[in-house]
């Protein structure tokens, strides 16, 4: 599986969805619902599963799904 | 609501809480220093999961921070312990921070005044998870509704791989303010019941269901801790009127005599 399929799972698997349903322009907030706790489950799992960092200010920087599929394809190094 | 509002990044206003933040260090050391402490329930759980490697979540509910402060405070700044911190970016928060701040063993988490609770959430699972050092918050904080364990405390315990430790530190004379958490504020050399609830893991994979169904078994729990902390609060106020109002009624017999 590659580094942007592992990250849409996570994310489905936060907001409670399949993969399918995911659409890479959705909001994280406004249309998959990412509160405070769903955010730091998905940060965390990210980090953990595709071994990387993700600073506060890429955490800021992600509003939509793609940013997180972009982010993920270039991670900056552990 | 507080007692007063002051700008904290206006020179008076930062000033007033940093004298706030001293003085109210200087209270919580005394009074945490005369009041008589005694563990009710649970004595060996904090101990055992200190001594076990991997962090731990300890909860109390919001209206018992000062005593909380009072008791942990002996417990884990004189002992010289690490302890994780979550305090909120208001304007209590920055006089909890003023409070804590020469404790070098106390880290705490306040994340940024942009990005919020999510911040603060995220840096204490990683002083957590990352120097593997127990952490302290209260769940129905930093605003309420009172006595509502919310569902960020849960997760970020789940995160971390942390058992939740629910505590409940009840004084037996205080004073209550009107604030939202009916904030409890120990009298000097009054005695406290200490209690503390099993452990509860929060295992990681639960389905949005099961995590709330958690998170309501978390609550129950601090819940339960506080009643038998308050049972025992209360008891020993009954037998103490009770010696007290004999002692009165011998007395009056004496002088009728």
């Amino acid at each position: 599986m590659d580094r942007q399929a592992v990250a849409l799972s996570v994310i489905a698997e936060v907001v409670g969805r399949t993969p399918e349903e995911i659409q890479a322009e959705q909001d994280l907030v406004a249309d998959l619902e990412i509160d405070s706790p769903k955010a730091l489950q998905l940060l965390v799992t990210l980090e953990e599963k595709l071994e990387i960092e993700i600073s506060d200010e890429d955490a800021a920087r992600l509003e939509k799904v793609q940013d997180v599929l972009d982010f993920v394809n270039e991670p900056k190094p552990n | 609501m507080p007692l007063f509002r002051v700008d904290p990044n206006g020179a008076f206003g930062s000033l007033l809480l940093r004298a706030c933040g001293v003085l109210a260090r200087g209270a919580i050391r005394l009074v945490g220093a005369s009041c008589r402490y005694r563990v009710v329930d649970g004595a060996e759980r904090l101990q055992k999961l200190l001594g076990n490697p991997g962090p731990v979540l300890l909860v109390i509910w919001h209206d018992r921070a000062i005593q909380s402060a009072c008791y942990l405070s002996g417990r884990f700044i004189r002992k010289r312990l690490d302890l994780a911190l979550m305090i909120s970016q208001s304007q209590d928060g920055e006089v909890v921070s003023h409070i804590v701040s020469p404790w070098k063993k106390v880290r705490s988490a306040r994340g940024s005044t942009t990005r919020g609770g999510r911040a603060a959430l995220r840096e204490m699972h990683r002083i957590m998870k990352r120097e593997q050092i127990p952490g302290l918050l209260a769940p129905d904080g930093p605003h309420g509704p009172r006595h509502e364990f919310k569902l960020g405390a849960a997760v970020l315990a789940q995160m971390a791989n942390a058992p939740v430790l629910p505590i409940a530190i009840v004084p037996e004379r205080f004073i209550q303010l009107r604030s939202w958490d009916r904030l409890i504020v120990p009298l000097p050399f009054t005695r406290v019941s200490v209690a503390f609830g099993a452990p509860v893991p929060v295992p990681r994979g639960l389905s949005a269901e099961k995590l709330e169904e958690k998170r309501r078994q978390l609550e129950d729990a601090l819940n339960e801790v506080t009643r038998i902390a308050e049972s025992e609060a209360e008891l020993r106020r009954h037998v103490a009127l009770t010696i007290r109002d004999k002692t009165a009624a011998t007395a009056l017999r004496e002088v009728v005599q």
